[in-house]
């Protein structure tokens, strides 16, 4: 790491560190944010299921905590250390430490093998990117434990591209027992750690294998703390089957506020289907970019999932930069961001219609949402579709002229 | 002219379009089956056509003629003090249409001493005046009918109260008609029993709320602060209780499984005392009862919920009300079906006499069970009274459970598409057990029935069939059609359904190509 990214950590360090300490309520102000937080990734009700296990009651059974257990461990460890208030010392050198973590991750993806041959940012416009990010210090100042499921992802993502698969199977694990969503990079990341050695039946078996035990091993942990598995219910299920029916920046929560109890499993799983539909096409027309295929699943997952919140948005971003080189075939880029940019403005200002004022209604947020969904599809396929250009054209000689008609 | 293709990419692209088409009928179409499968348990439905069959027959009780719903009575001279017999007929026929269906009961008045030659009605309305009952009372000794009334006070109400009294207390039960002969009375057309069954609901429990309502006005008074003063609250409840011990410990908890009682002090503020007084009495003569109950502003009654399968609790009030002043030397007393009974005060506040008035009301908003509470002695036929009304309560529950059960029937029947969960088997299944358990319980012997088991388990065959009617998941289901659900399938798969057959299209034509 050279010294610009190294003063970029310090920057943004002190950037989040000055936030909390000259605005020591804005955490509160961001944690009560739908756009910035859900109830899936809200510190408020981390605290309160760390209360309950702290007394000898199980989080689980409530119905206010939906986390993973495993965050209980962690926020009791660094308790040891000082009050885990989300303001207090040891909560804010946490998550400073660990947004720098998750842009060293980043600086070091760009360095790997699998983007040598193409043309990249330097690192400090890399880790600046994710660092000064406006959606990512919003999530990260709202404590969102969003934060460390992302944090891990992109972890098991450097050390796959540094052929440490052990570990980047056991950070997949980790990241997939705290957001589910993050299992669907499974097969591409089987690319990643079968690029070396090929991808054999052994290989591919030996990966699954390890993915299941660690993924197990981490499910036991929750069994143990809790005394059960129906915390499997609070966490998976209330992700999976969307039994938290709040306002967010996702499609979901609209249609099921409106809709009759009979057709509410099928549009459940139709959802759910329509996020996990595109992993394996993805992954096979981009087998020889898996990076770009994980790219492209976060993408997607993003705008597709049941609880999404513009820190999604912050990290796809980030991992758009790591590919300069389809920059120049991007199409839409301005569109694209302008919608964004509209929808991140209206959004707050229509829900506060909506909720505080009581002048507005469900449609405003919706259709904000709905602004937000468009953008984020604008700029999934563009580079998509730049993506799969360039690995016609070839990277470096373009010999081939692609013509629209 | 498109370019060729590599094979490679031909393969890559085969290899999408099936990974798509694998998700989408491996994992789609099995879960779109088993969420939008509509699951419907049998219901056993000859089972309900058979119960309803076994009602219609009279349930194996034995039958008797009609009971003769019109019914001549004699009325004797001293009954008239001038008044007609057409007049005490139309008061009668008020009253009937105010509790009963009078187009299929009535009562025909005779005049007895002017029938000469005419075949004597079967009943006689006999009247005899008497100083010392403060108030009409009624008494049949077989055919014969006998109205106390105060002397020089006979009028055509209260003659007409007096044989209306007489057939709620006593003819249709005084004869010991069979059950199967006025279940046929009891047919949703005619409604006697049922509009009869009103005033006098068989519940599990009942809750007596005697209330001293007193009424202020800008004069205050001495009659308020007398009432107000801790000894006369202390007597009031004394009486209260005496009226509830009498009720506990009687005939009454046989068929009870709580008696409660509670009593409290209300304030009626009047303004203008002697106006709003008269009003108060135009409003009592007129009959406007209800008119004048609301404008009392009693105190709101706790409901007790009790652990019986009925569940049900009768809520009688008794409001003692005492004016500002007195206005005339007597007390005035009515009762309201369904609600309860009040007796305003007279010249002075006499408790004794008004708790013996509240005990009559009693008897005539349980009837047609008498439970006398009047004088304290026992009732002359008690035993058998409250035996038939056990018997036809527990009728009316079981044609309530095989009137639900049987338009349950008509709803599975009838909309296909209507999911039937288990729940309602289980429930329809539970009807029908407490439905043959109450049917043993009425054809056996006295001692049984007069312990109320059959109507518990009447009342929890009825409750158990609305329930199964009612059940939540069934009713939510009811009211999604098929055109709904196209309307619902085409534009959430359409979009997804399109791009994959342009593919899969494509595919096969590409393999096609390539065979020889």
């Amino acid at each position: 790491m050279d010294s610009k990214t190294w003063a970029v950590f310090v920057a943004s360090a002190v950037l989040k560190l000055s936030l909390n300490f000259l605005f020591p309520s804005l955490h509160s102000i961001l944690g009560q944010h739908v756009e910035v937080t859900t109830s899936m990734t809200s510190f408020k009700q981390l605290k309160e299921g760390l209360h309950l296990y702290e007394i000898g009651i199980s989080p689980y059974d409530g119905g206010v905590y939906h986390q993973a257990p495993i965050f209980l461990l962690l926020f009791k460890f660094l308790g040891k250390f000082g009050s885990t208030a989300p303001n207090s010392p040891t909560i804010n050198v946490f998550y400073v430490f660990t947004d720098i973590i998750t842009a060293y991750f980043l600086c070091a993806i760009s360095k790997s093998q699998s983007l040598a041959k193409t043309n990249q940012l330097a690192d400090w416009v890399i880790a600046s990117i994710y660092l000064f990010n406006p959606l990512v210090v919003a999530t990260n100042i709202s404590r969102s434990t969003a934060v460390l499921s992302n944090a891990a992802m992109i972890g098991s993502i450097a050390y796959a591209c540094y052929n440490r698969n052990i570990l980047s199977v056991m950070f997949l694990a980790l990241a997939s027992h705290t957001n589910i969503y993050t299992a669907y990079l499974f097969p591409p990341f089987l690319l990643l750690w079968t690029s070396a050695t090929g991808a054999t039946m052994a290989s591919v078996t030996k990966y699954l294998i390890f993915y299941i035990a660690m993924s197990a091993g981490l499910t036991s942990i929750g069994y143990f703390m809790t005394g059960s598995l129906q915390y499997l219910s609070a966490t998976y299920g209330s992700l999976l089957f969307f039994k938290d029916l709040a306002p967010n920046m996702g499609l979901w929560w609209y249609f099921f506020m409106e809709m009759f109890d009979f057709f509410r499993p099928l549009f459940t799983y139709i959802f759910q289907l329509y996020s996990l539909i595109y992993v394996l096409p993805i992954t096979f027309r981009l087998h020889n970019c898996p990076l770009v295929a994980i790219t492209c699943i976060v993408g997607i997952t993003t705008i597709s999932k049941s609880y999404p919140e513009v820190g999604d948005l912050g990290v796809y971003i980030s991992l758009l930069s790591l590919f300069k080189f389809i920059f120049p075939n991007v199409r839409y880029a301005l569109l694209a961001a302008l919608v964004i940019l509209h929808s991140l403005v209206l959004a707050p200002n229509f829900y506060h219609l909506w909720i505080y004022l009581g002048s507005g209604n469900a449609n405003f947020f919706y259709a904000i949402t709905l602004v937000y969904t468009i953008g984020m599809t604008i700029i999934i396929t563009d580079t998509l579709r730049a993506a799969l250009l360039i690995e016609f054209q070839g990277t470096d000689n373009p010999s081939k002229t692609v013509i629209q008609i | 002219m498109l370019p060729s293709e590599s094979t490679e990419a031909i393969v890559l692209r085969r290899k999408v379009v099936l990974s798509f088409w694998a998700v989408f009928v491996f994992l789609g179409l099995p879960l779109w089956f088993h969420t939008t499968t509509i699951h419907r348990t049998p219901v056993p439905l000859s089972a309900i056509e058979t119960l309803d069959n076994e009602l219609k027959d009279g349930l194996g009780l034995s039958r008797d003629d009609d009971p003769g719903l019109h019914i001549a009575v004699g009325v004797k001279k001293n009954c008239l003090y001038g008044i007609t017999t057409r007049e005490i007929s139309d008061e009668l026929q008020r009253l009937l249409r105010t509790e009963w269906t009078s187009s299929v009961f009535s009562l025909d008045l005779v005049d007895a001493d002017e029938c000469s030659g005419c075949s004597m009605p079967k009943y006689t309305l006999n009247c005899i005046g008497s100083d010392r009952t403060p108030l009409p009372k009624t008494i049949s000794e077989g055919l014969e009918i006998t109205v106390y009334i105060p002397s020089n006070h006979g009028s055509k109400e209260i003659i007409a109260n007096g044989l209306y009294d007489a057939f709620v207390g006593d003819f249709l039960f005084f004869n010991k008609h069979d059950l199967g002969s006025i279940d046929r009375a009891m047919s949703p057309t005619t409604g006697i029993l049922s509009t009869m069954y009103r005033g006098a609901t068989y519940a599990d429990a009942i809750h007596l709320s005697f209330t001293l309502l007193i009424a202020l006005d800008s004069s205050g008074g001495e009659r308020a602060i007398e009432a107000l003063s801790p000894e006369f609250q202390t007597e009031w409840r004394v009486h209260a209780e005496k009226v509830w011990n009498t009720l506990k410990f009687g005939e009454l908890n046989r068929y009870v499984s709580s008696i409660t009682f509670d009593t409290d002090v209300g304030f009626q503020y009047m303004t203008d005392g002697s106006d709003e007084w008269a009003r108060v009495e135009q409003d009592v003569s007129s009959d406007k009862l209800s008119s004048l109950l609301d404008t009392w502003d009693l105190q709101p009654i706790t409901l007790l919920t009790t652990s019986s399968n009925s569940s049900a609790v009768k809520v009688l009030q008794f409001v003692y009300f005492l004016p500002p002043y007195s206005t005339n030397t007597k007390s005035l007393s009515f009762t309201v079906a369904n609600w309860g009974g009040v007796v305003m005060a007279g010249d002075s506040p006499d408790l004794p006499a008004a708790m013996r008035t509240f005990g009559r009301q009693i008897d005539k908003l349980l009837s047609p069970v008498s439970f006398s509470l009047a004088n304290g002695s026992k009732s002359r036929k008690t035993l058998p009274h409250r035996h038939e009304f056990a018997r036809i309560a527990t009728i009316m529950n079981l044609r309530g459970a095989i009137e639900t059960l049987s338009a349950l029937s008509r709803l599975v029947t009838s909309l296909q598409e209507m999911a039937v969960p288990s729940t309602v088997r289980d429930l329809v299944d539970s009807a029908i057990k407490e439905w043959h358990s109450a049917v043993v319980n009425l054809r056996s012997d006295f001692d049984q029935v007069a312990e109320n088991q059959g109507l518990r388990h009447a009342a929890a065959a009825a409750q158990f069939a609305r329930q199964a009617v009612f059940d939540k998941d069934m009713m939510l289901n009811m009211f999604v059609p098929f055109e709904h659900k196209i309307a619902v399938y085409l534009p959430l798969l359409g979009p997804v359904i399109v791009p994959l057959v342009a593919g899969l299209r494509r595919v096969v034509v590409e393999s096609r190509k390539k065979e020889p």
